[in-house]
């Protein structure tokens, strides 16, 4: 017998074992789907008088919340890139509060992390653990993207600093080159947030691919997008582009 | 089934059509069964975290854009789920790493668990079933084992081959009976 029967044998002999929970997984799916919608989906039986009271309390309450609520600005935002691209919104004692994942990377590596309301640093343990789990990083891939902005300068570099150590000392036994690359996330441009945002990627990896470009006529935005951060220092220096645009060392 | 059948059954899914989730689930089921059973060696957690992976890609579908690359998007779900369960069963009960314990699980529950395979490969030593699983159902280039395994790509090969020999030799006695 050769051996591209025996494996054919054994494939099939593996397919046989294989689970069938094909049935008990879509009933899991519609029941949650149905608890959702029950939970969101609900019918009005309103009067059109009582429909516009209720209106009317929501929007007040809008305007209330809006012009009553200035947490959301003291929160300070943090930016990470290892091709997953998210941003954190942190208060005053570094607890994330909110969190925004740009691609399909982020939620991916996010998917076990449980990240609200807990604290900053310990979070960041789980996302190297998990990217070096998903092969993000590594020695060939070495390189996370971090910055903080709407803090003040020196409480953001403490941050910064703190940050750093943590995530160096806790990557480096597995990733021994780790490095972080600090962005410049305080002068962000509404334009280029809106950019990134469109793209699904962080502010500076979008820079990044915005200063290639424009040095660069024989490359376009789509021949970049794809690349990790580790690539698009290697076009930077093979397009002889001296530093990290935007960035500080 | 082709890539690009599986491709649009992922799109009609992505719509919304439901149905379009059992020819997904034909298409893509070995690899990931036995991804995580490669991870957790239980088939029955491996069946449970199975069963989380394709909640968590009926759930996440929408936010998936990667064309062509869909099995791979599947199987690092089911990978990370069984790495995550079984990082927290390692906290929860005291887990011997230097006892490398049957892909298959103990014998005494999971009698009826697995039975097809762990019968052909019911010669081969616990290092031998895992190369063949990884080569033949989960595709993985003896390279590619030899660095997860931590072994030189010759023991590998060399693992494979005597694996297979076992194999035949055991089809033949059975055959002859």
């Amino acid at each position: 017998m050769m051996n591209k029967d025996l494996e054919k044998i054994i494939y099939a002999a593996a397919e046989r074992d294989v689970p069938n929970v094909q049935a008990s997984i879509m009933a899991e799916y519609r029941m949650k789907k149905a608890q959702n919608k029950h939970r969101f989906g609900f019918r009005l039986p309103l009067r059109p008088l009582q429909l516009a009271s209720m209106m009317l309390i929501l929007l007040i309450i809008g305007f209330v919340a809006m012009y009553d609520h200035p947490v959301q600005d003291s929160y300070a935002t943090v930016y990470i890139d290892i091709n997953p691209s998210l941003e954190f919104d942190i208060d005053e004692e570094d607890i994330i509060r909110d969190a925004r994942l740009w691609n399909d990377e982020a939620t991916l590596l996010l998917a076990d992390v449980d990240y609200m309301d807990q604290p900053l640093y310990d979070v960041l343990d789980d996302i190297v653990d998990q990217a070096i789990t998903l092969n993000y990083l590594n020695e060939n891939h070495p390189y996370i993207i971090l910055d903080i902005a709407n803090r003040e300068e020196h409480e953001r570099i403490n941050t910064l600093a703190l940050v750093e150590n943590r995530m160096k000392h806790h990557a480096s036994d597995r990733v021994p080159n780790f490095d972080i690359i600090r962005g410049n996330a305080q002068n962000i441009q509404p334009d280029e947030q809106s950019g990134a945002h469109n793209h699904n990627m962080s502010m500076q990896r979008w820079r990044i691919i915005q200063s290639i470009v424009e040095e660069n006529s024989d490359l376009d935005v789509e021949d970049l997008i794809d690349k990790n951060i580790g690539e698009l220092m290697k076009v930077m220096q093979e397009k002889n582009m001296p530093n990290m645009p935007g960035m500080r060392p | 089934m082709d890539n690009q059948t599986l491709n649009e059954a992922v799109n009609k899914l992505k719509q919304g059509d439901d149905a379009y989730f059992e020819v997904i689930y034909e298409a893509t089921k070995t690899k990931v069964y036995y991804t995580i059973l490669t991870i957790v060696k239980d088939p029955s957690m491996a069946e449970d975290i199975m069963q989380d992976t394709y909640l968590k890609m009926l759930d996440s579908i929408k936010k998936y854009k990667n064309k062509n690359q869909f099995q791979a998007w599947l199987t690092t779900i089911a990978r990370n789920l069984a790495i995550n369960t079984f990082n927290k069963r390692k906290k929860e009960v005291y887990v011997d790493e230097d006892v490398n314990p049957n892909i298959f699980g103990s014998v005494e529950d999971q009698s009826e668990k697995a039975a097809y395979l762990r019968e052909i490969m019911r010669d081969l030593s616990h290092e031998e079933q895992e190369v063949v699983i990884r080569h033949v159902i989960l595709g993985e280039k003896h390279k590619t084992i030899a660095k997860a395994l931590n072994k030189p790509l010759g023991t590998i090969t060399w693992m494979y081959q005597n694996a297979l020999k076992k194999i035949r030799t055991k089809a033949g006695d059975d055959h002859d009976e």
